[in-house]
């Protein structure tokens, strides 16, 4: 019914489509996702001959939208906007009727024949009874349905629903896309914009997928929805989990530490102090070999790199946080470590890395994806062998991903690997006892970190020989470290 | 669907008493309005008047045809004096009349820019036609041009004001209708401070408290002939307004909706607002300027019948029409000396429109 073909679309200078191709069929509901600003919206006003502007084609059962007369247009295909607050409002019927302008002649008013039409349409999707509400005190999903129904009372074949869901509290979404699935079983073709890839999943009869201008995936949302796909899109990471009830699609909350001078200074006086690193990086140098070239992926403030750097041929340091690789300048004086800025994912190195050092680094399944599309060789993961939080008054679980998450997921996706631990220890240096406490309240999860005392802190801290810092807070750092070769994970992972 | 056509809703049947109602009201206003004066006539006497001179009107009219002779159509006894037809034709009927219209008008022009430009503070002046009239008849007034000249100078301004603003607001890039309001407030600043500049070197004596008496607006001096002449552009705007009024509904949901409903919104815009103009034109060099009736009479009609402009548009003329009609009697009759109706209409339009910003609900 609704056929676009190789449509480009241009703002100015700023290209926004770049040869959308896509087919809407009688009775189907196609999801269209994408980011925001990813042309979603510049695709239906292309559609609706709002924009005629496009190169390319769209057709109609009628013919080229372009050649169409808006009136014409109106009956072939109708729009469902966003919600939005117009500036004057108006009966729930009157809202409705207004979709029948494309039948009457010039001049002439909506009678009872359209107020009949109009009528219908409401009582199609169930809300009949709002007939003579005013459309502004309606809830957002009530006044969603008066534009479906006002679509309806256009009595076009085609429904383009721009982002139906996304003001809509979680009981609303259901009805609102409950009522559209209905719509398409009796014979529309609709084509919906949404932000909700679980949704897709839920109602799609396909699922379209546009990202800077292109359709990336066309399908079966079951077919076409994967991790990859979804962290191409948003680039966020995804969970996808198979149940009884369909598949469960999770966000991964991202992880993000924010270096503060406070923090850094911290760290910078215990890593400097303590071998930590060097047994960390020489780990690393027991599994690979020294003409590697090694990235150190989520390296903060930089000191396993530093470690690496005299042991391999190149070292690649890679974090997001820019106070976090600003230190490490400060300290770097190797010139075969390079430092790298940004979002590892979306960073992939021009040659895939020998080696790659996951110290500390977020869930296992990014350490998976990533290794599997940036190494080539052995992959280090050093995971916290302790639970508990340690910095805390209470015993709170230190909610970094631990070792054990990681040893499952190799297991399952038959990878070999070798476990080894390490009794490494990373003391915090202190200049007093007021210092501890700061210390201790900087990296406390309690609810209420003032509640750390000096007498608390004190019990604590034993005194050292520095003149600078005469006292020391002991941190055992037992840590896991398991190696496995880049080249065993398989390309579809279980809950990819 | 196989059902028995469904009932009329109650909304739109009130609507039509509303619009009932409305018309009551304004006969009701009308009528008395001739009673009303220094010289007093009574209702029964007025009623006759006018009755026997509408009969000798359509009588003369209809003898005109070849083969009649009916001579008037209503021969009643002559109760009335020579004097009383006198105020009631020659005094009293033209300024009624003129009242109802340019009531109609202002209020008629109100409704639909609100409409057009979906913004609920928008009056008939938004695009400049009244700062571009004022600027007109100043400038005939300068130029020692006798009471038409002022007229048809502030209706050529008028039009001449909003074709500028038309022309900047749509051919600059971006939102046409902020354009469009943003090229009226420019452009309506500029003909105002032309104005000024006039006042400044009109002479003292004589030209300073005419234009100065023009821009409160007044209905006093206004003769027969000056309603027959205006009642054709004034006709010419208000019917295709009445045609297309319910379009206007669609406008105000915006441009792109409307268009996928099917709505050429460009050219229905530039329909409703050349209409408009032209009403607002031909009522603002008549009366002079006349603020608040285009601005609260719509919102008064949107209280009472809704944004509906089916019900919404006829309400404001009729109600448009009576609100200026008492405004105007209150003006004639409330002092020895008359009040300048401009004064009055935002005397009574501000307390109102303070009252509907603070009424429990605020603006529908």
């Amino acid at each position: 019914m609704l056929d676009i073909r190789d449509l480009r679309f241009s703002y100015g200078r700023h290209p926004v489509l770049q040869g959308v191709s896509l087919r809407l069929e009688q009775g189907e509901l196609v999801f269209l996702l994408g980011a925001n600003g990813a042309g979603k919206s510049t695709l239906f006003r292309c559609a609706l001959g709002l924009l005629p502007g496009y190169e390319g084609e769209i057709s109609l059962p009628l013919g080229e939208v372009r050649r169409l007369s808006a009136r014409t247009l109106a009956r072939e295909i109708a729009y469902i906007p966003q919600n939005h607050h117009p500036a004057f409002s108006y009966p729930v019927l009157d809202m409705v009727v207004m979709g029948t302008h494309h039948q009457l002649s010039p001049f002439s008013n909506p009678g009872p024949r359209e107020e009949a039409v109009a009528m219908e349409a409401l009582e199609q999707v169930g809300i009949a009874h709002l007939a003579q509400r005013d459309f502004l005190r309606l809830s957002g999903g009530e006044q969603q349905l008066v534009l479906i129904a006002r679509a309806l009372a256009q009595q076009a074949k085609i429904l383009l629903m721009d982002e139906p869901t996304s003001s809509l509290d979680f009981g609303n979404r259901i009805r609102v896309l409950d009522q559209t699935a209905e719509l398409a079983r009796r014979g529309y073709a609709i084509l919906l914009s949404c932000h909700d890839p679980q949704l897709a999943l839920l109602y799609a009869h396909r699922a379209a997928a546009l990202h800077q201008g292109k359709i990336l995936a066309d399908g079966p949302p079951g077919e076409v929805l994967n991790e990859a796909l979804l962290h191409t899109l948003y680039q966020v990471p995804v969970r996808f989990t198979p149940t009884q009830y369909g598949t469960l699609l999770s966000p991964v909350r991202q992880h993000h530490y924010h270096w503060t001078e406070e923090r850094v200074a911290y760290m910078e006086a215990a890593a400097e102090r303590s071998d930590f690193y060097e047994r960390i990086a020489q780990a690393v140098a027991d599994a690979v070999p020294a003409d590697a070239v090694v990235c150190d992926a989520g390296c903060g403030l930089g000191f396993a790199s530093l470690a690496l750097a005299p042991r391999f041929r190149r070292v690649v340091a890679a974090d997001r946080s820019p106070e976090a690789l600003a230190a490490l300048r400060r300290r770097n004086t190797f010139p075969n470590l390079d430092i790298q800025a940004g979002d590892l994912f979306s960073q992939p190195p021009a040659e895939p890395y020998d080696a790659m050092l996951f110290c500390f680094f977020g869930s296992a399944e990014e350490i998976l994806r990533c290794a599997r599309q940036q190494c080539r060789g052995t992959v280090v993961a050093v995971k916290p062998a302790w639970t508990r939080h340690r910095f805390s008054r209470s015993a709170g679980t230190d909610r970094r991903h631990g070792a054990g998450a990681l040893e499952d997921l190799l297991t399952a996706g038959g990878i070999p690997y070798t476990r080894r631990e390490l009794d490494l220890r990373l003391d915090q240096p202190l200049r007093s006892v007021d210092d501890g406490v700061r210390f201790f309240r900087l990296y406390s999860r309690d609810a209420d970190p003032a509640a750390i005392t000096e007498d608390f802190v004190r019990a604590r801290l034993e005194p050292q020989e520095d003149p600078d810092y005469p006292f020391r807070l002991p941190v055992e750092r037992k840590v896991v470290v398991l190696t496995f070769d880049a080249k065993d994970i398989p390309q579809e992972m279980k809950g990819d | 669907m196989n059902r028995e056509p469904k009932r009329v809703p109650p909304p739109r049947r009130a609507a039509a008493g509303q619009l009932a109602a409305l018309g009551g009201l304004l006969a009701a206003v009308f009528l008395l309005s001739f009673c009303l004066g220094r010289y007093g006539v009574a209702l029964d006497q007025v009623a006759r008047i006018l009755l026997y001179r509408l009969g000798a009107a359509l009588g003369a009219l209809l003898d005109r045809l070849p083969g009649v002779e009916l001579g008037p159509l209503f021969p009643l006894e002559q109760t009335w004096t020579e004097q009383m037809e006198t105020v009631v034709i020659q005094i009293r009927l033209p300024r009624i009349a003129m009242a109802c219209l340019v009531g109609c008008c202002l209020s008629a022009a109100g409704s639909t820019y609100q409409g057009i430009f979906q913004n609920p503070m928008a009056s008939p002046d938004i695009l400049g036609a009244s700062s571009g009239a004022a600027f007109g008849a100043a400038l005939a007034i300068l130029l020692g041009g006798g009471s038409r000249t002022v007229t048809l100078s502030a209706f050529f301004f008028s039009l001449l004001t909003v074709a500028l603003v038309y022309l900047l607001g749509s051919r600059a890039p971006g939102k046409r209708v902020l354009n469009l309001v943003l090229a009226g407030i420019m452009v309506s600043s500029l003909f105002t401070s032309a104005t000024s500049y006039i006042k400044l070197v009109a002479d003292p004596s004589n030209q300073l408290p005419e234009i100065t008496y023009w821009l409160m607006g007044s209905l006093s001096a206004t003769r027969l002939s000056d309603v027959a002449y205006v009642v054709f552009p004034m006709a010419l705007g208000l019917i295709p307004l009445l045609l297309l009024r319910w379009r206007i509904n669609l406008l105000t949901l915006g441009d792109e909706e409307a268009k996928t409903m099917g709505i050429h919104t460009n050219r229905l815009r530039l329909i409703l607002a050349l209409c408009a103009t032209l009403v607002t034109a031909a009522a603002i060099s008549v009366s002079g300027i006349i603020g608040w009736v285009g601005l609260v009479v719509p919102h008064l009609g949107r209280r009472l019948v809704g944004n509906d402009y089916r019900a919404l548009m006829p309400a404001s003329m009729l109600f448009g029409a009576s609100f200026l009609l008492v405004v105007d009697n209150v003006s004639r009759n409330l002092l020895a000396t008359e009040i300048p109706i401009g004064i009055l209409t935002a005397f009574i339009g501000a307390p109102f429109f303070l009252y509907l910003m603070m009424r429990k609900g605020g603006f529908r």
